[in-house]
């Protein structure tokens, strides 16, 4: 008795599974549309676009705060100057930045406020550190999708601010924390290129 | 001094260079391209490129205008290989120039693949040198044992070797293989109203213009008064009366709703290879139903691409590359190897561009031993560059598709698949990244799955003695036409050589352009 149920649960089952399968293969054209629809509702999520709105000036208080934010994520000395010109430029010439600048700069403010009681900018490295993990967002991670969920703005930081800062310091100081003299897009002459390089310190 | 009228379409560095010779010869040219002005020299392209990390849309011609559509195998998106701005690809490009070889010319006779030119070596040899020395080029072949005959030095001294160069051209030569310095044309020395070349290093956009620019010599010739640059404006057709002479050009400005007809008295299409043939091609009428010079059904056919694969070798002591901007080693001893004919010659090119190190990232942030960890591999990798010859053949062509573009007329199509020689050629490619790789004491290397054409496409209106089985005269001329030319890299005849094929290109439009002055 029990293994004639057991067949009949079998034989079920398997026709469950073959018309599931069945149904999935004739609804192809409908589920590939679902999943695509899906994955391109993950990716407006986890992919945050700018908003547009007017450029202009960044205030001081910004840019105090986007430069201490530069040194922490790069934890190495660097000269400020061409991270100021970049935020400075894209402020008053892209829609969306000076008003993203603006509000990252505020809620890293805000963010160190309730965490040490002071501002972003004043705190030592380690506190700055510690509020800037709000903006270490693994792409594909739960906690990505989450903030996503809840509040978007993050997102936004860790794509135009944080992405944009290393892309610039990768194509920058980086070339000078590996031993070059320089990095292109500087004036490097015609002499120093055919020489061993003059390792620098950061190399070691 | 000439009282007559030419229309240029097309404002790369062909059409440019049949522009400015055109123009000091007292003709008077409108240069009609249908991309966007792009300022010169190039300092705020380069400030948006290096300091703010900006694409600029700007200088992007819209889709509706510039769009292809492609099938075959070829890995890439065709159509963004296509800078369509006034300038043209030219604005944005390494900038080496080399010369094919004598043997280039004539691979059927010799190596029994491909077609033979209908010029020899020796006859583009002069203008070789006239490229030269438009472009400015810095080089020397006196460590180059390879190089064709020159009946002129380089106008300029050539860039040394780098230091990385030089420490893998003394392990190549421990193992018989040669490196040598690289023609290019970025000013050595203060040239043509040009700066010596700093090294900024990131020549594919130069600032101060020691990279040539086209831009250069169309500003020159704007200056004299007798060139008009029509940005901006797609020329859409070339108006051939019954006696085979073109009448006008009809274009039409990107924002405007009807066309103009400009009159010329002589029509010189210099649009690359692509959009050169679809010009051809909607320029059909009664009494050329397939286009201009398409009498034999030839039109859009001997089209390739160069075929480059990048790989990397990885050295245990850093290199530290990409110090110089341009290339400075490269190698041509394999430009014509023993079993030529069974597959292609290659250029070996130790590229190491700044462009390459930029395609890295840092994951890891805030924390300067993890930064560098990620960043070091930069320094132990060195690029390597293997530029092969391509055949033509039936699997490659350019065509008209239905889509259609904003003023209604069909969009090219560009159908690219390789060819049993191409394979050959892949695995030869293969075998000297290894050699190099065993003579320079690499302990990696990477070798691509797929070729990029290096932004190079050649043929589509081949030139021949016949118009039984070309499209244009070996001068450019139409078949069929009076004067109606195609000039640069559209009208190669036979392969796409190994070497990077725009002194080629630059030599052949200044053939064109001679002729027209002499002849017309």
């Amino acid at each position: 008795m029990r293994s004639s149920l057991t067949r009949r649960r079998v034989l079920t089952v398997l026709t469950g599974v073959a018309l599931g399968g069945m149904t999935l293969w004739l609804l192809r054209p409908w589920t590939r549309g679902i999943l695509a629809r899906l994955s391109g509702r993950y990716e407006s999520l986890t992919h945050p676009a700018l908003a547009r709105a007017a450029t202009g000036a960044l205030g001081p208080r910004a840019l105090q705060v986007l430069q201490a934010a530069v040194s922490t994520l790069v934890d190495t000395a660097v000269e400020m100057s061409h991270y100021v010109e970049y935020f400075t430029w894209r402020a008053e010439n892209l829609p969306g930045y000076r008003q993203l600048y603006e509000e990252f700069a505020r809620r890293l403010d805000l963010a160190a406020a309730r965490r040490d009681g002071g501002g972003f900018a004043e705190g030592d490295a380690e506190s700055r550190r510690r509020v800037l993990q709000k903006v270490d967002l693994q792409r594909g991670s739960l906690r990505t999708v989450v903030v996503a969920l809840i509040d978007p703005d993050w997102l936004r930081f860790e794509q135009y601010v944080v992405r944009e800062v290393l892309a610039l310091f990768v194509r920058t100081d980086g070339w000078v924390l590996l031993g070059y003299e320089t990095w292109p897009g500087t004036p490097r002459g015609l002499d120093l290129y055919t020489r061993p390089p003059s390792i620098r310190r950061h190399a070691a | 001094m000439s009282d007559k009228t030419a229309a240029v379409v097309g404002s790369g560095i062909v059409g440019t260079a049949v522009a400015h010779h055109l123009v000091q010869h007292g003709y008077r040219v409108d240069v009609y391209e249908k991309g966007p002005e792009y300022p010169y020299p190039h300092a705020q392209p380069f400030l948006e490129k290096t300091r703010y990390l900006y694409s600029n849309p700007a200088y992007r011609l819209p889709a509706d205008i510039r769009r292809l559509t492609c099938t075959g195998d070829y890995a890439s998106n065709v159509d963004n290989e296509r800078f369509m701005l006034v300038g043209g690809s030219a604005t944005r490009w390494q900038g080496l120039t080399l010369r094919m070889l004598p043997n280039d010319f004539r691979t059927k006779s010799v190596y029994g693949y491909g077609l033979d030119w209908p010029l020899a070596y020796s006859d583009l040899e002069p203008y070789y040198c006239r490229a030269e020395a438009l472009l400015g080029v810095s080089g020397t072949d006196a460590d180059n044992p390879f190089a064709p005959p020159r009946s002129k030095p380089y106008p300029l001294p050539p860039f040394p070797l780098s230091y990385g160069d030089t420490l893998i051209a003394e392990r190549l030569r421990a193992g018989g293989l040669v490196l040598h310095t690289t023609p290019q044309a970025r000013t050595r020395n203060a040239y043509d109203g040009r700066p010596a070349c700093q090294n900024f290093g990131m020549c594919s956009v130069c600032p101060i213009g020691a990279r040539y620019s086209p831009t250069h010599h169309l500003a020159a010739a704007v200056n004299t008064g007798r060139c008009t640059v029509h940005a901006n404006v797609s020329v859409r057709r070339i108006e051939v009366d019954g006696s085979g002479r073109a009448r006008a050009v009809v274009c039409q400005r990107n924002d405007a709703k009807t066309p103009v007809e400009r009159p010329a008295d002589v029509i010189v299409v210099a649009g690359g290879a692509i959009e050169s043939v679809r010009l051809l091609m909607l320029s059909s009428s009664a009494g050329h139903p397939g286009g201009l010079g398409n009498q034999s059904a030839e039109l859009g056919k001997h089209f390739t691409f160069h075929h480059v694969w990048y790989g990397e070798l990885h050295y245990p002591t850093p290199l530290y590359p990409a110090r110089f901007g341009g290339a400075t080693g490269q190698s041509c001893q394999f430009l014509e190897p023993p079993q030529r004919g069974k597959h292609g010659g290659i250029k070996i090119e130790f590229s190491a561009t700044s462009e390459y190190h930029r395609l890295r990232e840092i994951r890891e942030w805030g924390d300067r031993a993890a930064i560098l960890e990620q960043l070091r591999p930069m320094l132990h990798w060195h690029p390597i560059a293997l530029h092969a010859e391509s055949v033509p053949g039936p699997d490659k062509h350019v065509s008209l598709t239905t889509e259609r573009d904003r003023f209604g007329d069909p969009f090219a199509h560009v159908h690219y698949r390789s060819a049993g020689f191409d394979h050959a050629t892949r695995e030869f490619a293969r075998e000297l990244l290894q050699r190099f790789a065993a003579a320079t004491g690499a302990d990696g290397s990477k070798f691509p799955d797929t070729y990029d054409s290096g932004a190079h496409h050649m043929g589509g209106c081949r030139m021949g003695h016949s118009a039984a089985d070309s499209v244009v005269d070996p001068y450019g001329r139409v078949h069929g036409t009076s004067n109606v030319f195609v000039a640069g890299g559209s009208t190669f005849a036979g392969t796409s050589g190994a070497v990077n094929p725009t002194l080629t290109m630059t030599a052949l439009a200044l053939r064109t352009a001679a002729f027209i002055v002499d002849q017309l």
